[in-house]
């Protein structure tokens, strides 16, 4: 069975909106995967049906050989846990430091204070904010918050990191940083990374598999 | 502890309207506790200038009046009753007027009842009761002045329940709504935990936290407020009218405390489960 798998998965938003229909596609372990789309095109539907914020209006989503779309939602804070999720408007709080952030997934899964310091020591420094880490969010640049939500969702190690527009702020130096980070990880952690992004010039910078995804429907292409 | 710390830190304002409305609530409810204590001593102290003389008819036996006597004594709105034979009503009178016992020869003295209210609001019913009974001939009271007096004692009486109950339930409508509100303000933060997978414990812990924290505080402040402001002011107000105010104020410390620990404790933990409830329902 596949790591994290569609089955003909439709989404319609009230009244009328058809987000996604018959999305079916299957992710392995380790595979870092675009999925490319205009704004519109249901990529952060897609992902937020992953993270249970919406539930499918038909179909079934399997993520590691359970069956998510309809889970008892006393258990969506343990699926929550294992994902790490870069979103696309960030979801920070404006009075919380810099390290604040970088540890909050830490001391959800239960870890103490000493290594949920150094892990977050590690992070500061592949994101180059270590200079920054005892800021309040509200006083970073629009790139430095992107980057502190890259860090949040790859701090506690997840098999499978979802980044919705990971470059959308950043300049093409830093894009292309973040993404190496991205990268970077899924091969050393043997994670599966997806990451979603408007922008088909991105494409081409790593070897990887590529969702098309238009209006609602995906169909895939490799380059 | 150091998440909660911080989250007060940052927010000081909201943590200090918790507190002091906490504290207003509370010290009303002290004020009103003890203006009731005083209030059941300055009743225990009417009720013995209250009391009312039934004379028994002259053909009432001795025996009689005993029965009688122990019949009216059961009723439970009644706390004492004397049975004063005509030698002891001779003695008292020739005492109080220092007349001598040749003076009131041939002057008949008739025996009666002293009967002592438990509650003084109930004294008009017991005269009436007194004055329907056959063994008696005379019932003595204040008058019609105490009645006017008595009307307003009653209607006191049930205002000040119906006002205190109307406090109460005020008062810790206004903590929660204020209490729900702080946790509302903060509501990304919820928000973004339960994103990164934090239970409802998890998340919610810390605004418990300090709602209990809050809760502590303003039930402390207004312990302290009654310790040095309201039993001072009490004791004060014993020594301008002496024998008036009698509550023992260091038996109620104890309780008082307690009281007002508990009261915060719970309503700062009320109040911010309410106001959970609320963000959870609203966040994804
Ligand atoms: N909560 C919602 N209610 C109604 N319509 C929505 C909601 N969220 C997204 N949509 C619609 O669903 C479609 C897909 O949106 P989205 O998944 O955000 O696209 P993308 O992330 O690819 O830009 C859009 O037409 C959007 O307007
Ligand atoms: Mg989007």
């Amino acid at each position: 069975m596949a790591f994290l798998e569609f089955r003909n998965v439709s989404k319609v938003y009230p009244p009328n909106v058809r987000a996604l229909e018959n999305v079916t596609f299957s992710l392995e372990k380790g595979e870092f995967v675009f999925v490319q789309g205009a704004t519109g095109a249901g990529k952060t539907t897609l992902f937020r049906l992953i993270t249970r914020e919406e539930r499918p209006t038909k179909g079934e989503i399997w993520f590691s050989g359970r069956r998510i779309d309809n889970l008892d939602s006393q258990l969506v804070p343990f699926l929550r846990q294992r994902l790490g999720v870069v979103f696309q408007d960030l979801e920070l709080v404006p009075e919380w430091t810099v390290y604040e952030h970088l540890v909050a997934p830490l001391f959800v899964l239960g870890m103490n204070g000493r290594e949920a310091l150094q892990a977050a020591k590690k992070m500061l420094s592949l994101l180059g904010l270590e200079d920054k880490s005892f800021f309040q969010v509200r006083c970073l640049s629009g790139g430095e918050k992107q980057k502190l939500c890259v860090g949040r969702a790859l701090i506690h190690r997840p098999k499978l990191v979802l980044a919705d527009e990971p470059t959308g702020n950043l300049d093409e130096v830093s894009a292309m940083e973040v993404l190496k980070l991205l990268f970077e990880f899924s091969r050393r952690e043997k994670a599966t990374v997806v990451v979603a992004t408007h922008n088909r010039a991105l494409l081409g910078c790593f070897p990887a598999r590529v969702i098309f995804l238009e209006k609602g429907r995906v169909w895939e292409g490799e380059r | 502890m150091g998440r909660i710390s911080r989250y007060i830190l940052r927010k000081p304002a909201l943590f200090f309207m918790g507190a002091l409305s906490t504290f207003l609530v509370l010290f009303l409810i002290n004020t009103i506790s003890l203006g009731y204590l005083e209030f059941s001593k300055l009743r225990e102290h009417w009720r013995e200038r209250f009391m009312v003389r039934a004379f028994f008819r002259e053909d009432v036996s001795e025996e009689t009046m005993h029965k009688v006597a122990k019949e009216i004594a059961a009723s439970f709105y009644i706390t004492q009753v004397v049975l004063v034979p005509p030698e002891e009503a001779k003695k008292r009178f020739l005492e109080r007027t220092g007349l001598s016992p040749e003076s009131v020869e041939g002057v008949s003295f008739p025996a009666s009842l002293e009967v002592v209210p438990k509650y003084i609001e109930n004294l008009l019913d017991i005269v009436r009761e007194l004055k329907e009974n056959p063994s008696f001939g005379e019932v003595l009271y204040g008058g019609q002045e105490v009645e006017n007096f008595l009307r307003l004692f009653q209607l006191f009486v049930r205002f000040s329940r119906g006002f205190f109950l109307g406090v109460l339930g005020f008062g810790v409508c206004v903590i929660v709504v204020i209490t729900a509100f702080s946790v509302q303000l903060r509501r990304r933060e919820v928000a973004v935990l339960s994103l990164v997978g934090a239970t409802d414990g998890f998340a919610f812990s810390p605004f418990f936290l300090e709602g209990i924290l809050f809760g502590l505080c303003g039930g402390i402040g207004a312990y302290l407020c009654a310790a040095f402001f309201l039993f001072p002011l009490l004791r004060l107000a014993e020594e301008v009218f002496p024998g008036f105010f009698g509550v023992q104020i260091e038996e109620h410390l104890l309780w008082l405390f307690v009281l007002d620990l508990l009261g915060g404790c719970g309503m700062g933990m009320v109040g911010t489960l309410f106001g959970y409830l609320g963000v959870r329902q609203s966040i994804r």
